[in-house]
């Protein structure tokens, strides 16, 4: 898959590029308006990660090029602004979907696996890890075919244990995955441990393997 | 009182003040020159008498129709010559009194003096005086009526520039960004008025962009080099690292998250100071308050606080959707923080007021300062301190007012939809926790 990064400052650019690269997106960079169009122009790709405020000019201006060229690119914005008007200028410019800085790796990963589900319709809905089956369209969970009985949000932390397989995820890039906005000030991650060991418990009911390991001090890995 | 009200009335005093004035003056004048012109008349006969008289024609066809006497004079000529005498005689059948003028010219004729004496009478100049005022009261009548008739269908066209650009005041707003454009008018107050606003809504208009700008660059600034850090440290924890160092950058982490929480808070403050949210919809407080609780649910089963409520259904509340999210979610999660293992929560919400107490050691700072930047009530706890003014702030932007009471082991806090609901509850001095109530906002 292939994805163009346009982002000014090069060091978060250069971050996201190696997190994607080592899930075998294939990345470009732009830093700016002027280079993103020329690379638009030339150049096709899967999925667009899009700053909003770029040093030679507005994000808008690059989703108004996308839309007049009929580029069927998704876009995936991010923005520091964090305003709702960015956003919903964002996503009626026809942006597919809109992340905050500072945002979390596997987050970004993670949205743009979502993206890509949404954009496919042919059967991958269906994400696979071994004898774990997830259906994103009914949110079922199956362990060697027995359905799980998982809440939402449990089956929205295991998906994405699933598409971060063998990633570390903090405890804080789990609890925005799974509560946005709402984690804000309750830096107490003790749910965290709560929802895992229910999950953990499930999965065994099922006789699932424990695929969930700690990574002490750090978090959690879905490692298969 | 109206502009044109007032500017009627000093119309009407300065006419009802300046008219008696000037038929005072207009009579007076009238009547002296009445009086000059009969005297000149007069006068014009005896000379022509004594004209006749010296050069020794006859004059009894001159005097035939004119009421002259001439007498003989023996004393010495007088020094005034000649010799004006009026006085008001009562006429036969008549009820008014005439004027009566008698001039008499002293002449010396072929050396012998002689008194002329011409007398005429004509109509008291008195009498006109009357008629006159009669006239005058017409006069102030007749201006007066037409002065406020006039304003009042003049001042529909006179002052049609000054509404219109009240009603442009009226619906201008700084959030729309649109210079306010007001149209010109015949009239040189009113244009000076309107180049005056145009240049202060102006110069409001580019303030208001400064503010927003730095808001917007600020974090900007800000949240950019946060995400190059939480980048970084994230891809550094996909590396081979020890016990040591995996403490090391959980401590990173903590406290990045928290200074993200911090910039993200302050520009919602920033944002919540410059007005940038529209807090004119309506909004259904009872289903936010709902998802907010339900979102909650998971952290307060974690503390085991029992969470009641008493919500009540169809509560519309003029504000911004996302915040009274904000606003509910702040005080939900305040309300579990400052909770103690095994405690209680109690939501009410009704059309008048929200009201969230929870159970809690009581704070050790002064209640008043609860709702300032950066003050919390436990030190050590993880929280940034800037939730409770947050809260603070969207209910000065939505016109709430908000409360805090420490009572029987709860802390309340209260947040009050209308004025006219306290206005009624601050009257019942029965009620304890009112007592200790401190509002956000007064005298703290």
């Amino acid at each position: 898959m292939k994805i163009l990064i346009i982002e000014d400052n090069s060091a978060l650019s250069a971050s996201i590029k190696e997190y994607l690269q080592a899930e075998h997106f294939i990345c470009e960079c732009a830093f700016g308006v002027d280079e993103a169009l020329q690379k638009l122009s030339v150049f096709t790709y899967d999925f667009i990660l899009l700053d909003m405020m770029l040093p030679d000019g507005d994000g808008l201006e690059v989703l108004r090029f996308i839309k007049d060229e009929r580029i069927s690119s998704k876009v995936l914005i991010i923005s520091a602004r964090n305003a709702l008007d960015d956003k919903i200028n964002g996503l009626e410019g026809g942006a597919d979907d809109y992340i905050t800085k500072p945002f979390h790796l596997p987050e970004l990963h993670a949205r743009l696996r979502a993206m890509y589900r949404r954009s496919n319709l042919n059967g991958s809905n269906i994400v696979l890890a071994n004898e774990i089956e997830l259906n994103t369209d009914t949110i079922e969970a199956r362990v060697n075919a027995q359905l799980l009985d998982i809440t939402p949000k449990e089956f929205d932390l295991l998906l994405y244990f699933v598409v971060n397989k063998g990633r570390v995820l903090s405890r804080q890039a789990i609890a925005t995955h799974l509560w946005g906005d709402y984690t804000d000030n309750l830096a107490n991650f003790d749910f965290i441990y709560q929802h895992i060991k229910n999950l953990r418990k499930k999965i065994a009911a099922a006789d699932g393997n424990d695929y969930i390991e700690t990574v002490y001090g750090l978090g959690y890995r879905f490692k298969l | 009182m109206k502009l044109i009200n007032k500017i009627s009335i000093w119309f009407l005093c300065i006419i009802l003040v300046i008219t008696p004035v000037t038929i005072f003056i207009s009579h007076s004048s009238i009547k002296r020159k009445i009086t000059d012109f009969e005297i000149k008349r007069l006068r014009s006969v005896n000379d022509h008498v004594t004209d006749l008289l010296r050069n020794g024609q006859p004059t009894d066809d001159f005097l035939k129709d004119r009421e002259v006497t001439i007498v003989p004079y023996t004393a010495a000529l007088p020094s005034e010559n000649p010799q004006v005498t009026k006085r008001l005689e009562k006429v036969a059948g008549m009820e008014e009194k005439e004027l009566a003028l008698f001039v008499s010219s002293y002449q010396t004729i072929n050396g012998k003096n002689y008194k002329i004496t011409t007398h005429s009478y004509f109509i008291n100049p008195n009498e006109f005086f009357s008629s006159m005022f009669i006239t005058m009261l017409w006069k102030m009548l007749l201006i007066s009526a037409a002065v406020f008739i006039s304003a009042r269908f003049f001042s529909k066209t006179l002052f049609r520039p000054f509404k219109s650009t009240l009603e442009a005041i009226r619906h201008f707003n700084v959030r729309q960004k649109k210079k306010l454009v007001l149209e010109p008018s015949s009239t040189t107050e009113f244009n000076e008025l309107n180049g005056f606003i145009e240049k202060m809504t102006s110069r409001i208009l580019e303030e208001y962009a400064t503010a927003r700008e730095f808001s917007e660059n600020a974090s900007h600034e800000l949240q950019t080099p946060l995400a190059v850090l939480r980048t970084k440290n994230e891809l550094l924890t996909q590396t081979e690292l020890n016990s040591q160092q995996a403490a090391l950058i959980e401590q990173m982490q903590l406290e990045i998250n928290k200074l993200s929480n911090i910039t993200k808070s302050l520009v919602l403050l920033a944002r919540l100071e410059n007005h940038e949210f529209n807090t004119e919809e309506e909004v259904q407080f009872c289903k936010v308050t709902k998802n907010v609780l339900q979102t909650y649910e998971y952290w307060a089963d974690l503390k085991n606080i029992s969470v009641t409520q008493n919500i009540d259904s169809k509560v519309y509340i003029k504000t911004n959707p996302t915040l009274a999210d904000i606003l509910v979610a702040n005080l939900m999660r305040n309300a579990i923080r400052y909770n103690e293992e095994g405690g209680s929560i109690h939501i009410e919400l009704t059309s008048d007021y929200f009201r969230i107490t929870n159970s809690g050691q009581p704070i050790d700072m002064p209640h008043k300062d609860i709702f300032r930047r950066f003050k919390k009530g436990n030190q050590k706890n993880e929280g940034v301190g800037l939730g409770l003014a947050i809260v603070k702030q969207i209910c000065e932007v939505c016109n709430f007012r908000i409360s805090y009471a420490f009572v029987e082991g709860r802390h309340i806090f209260c947040v009050y939809f209308n004025d006219q609901y306290l206005a009624a509850t601050d009257v019942i001095p029965s009620r304890p926790d009112a007592q200790r109530m401190v509002f956000a906002g007064s005298g703290g």
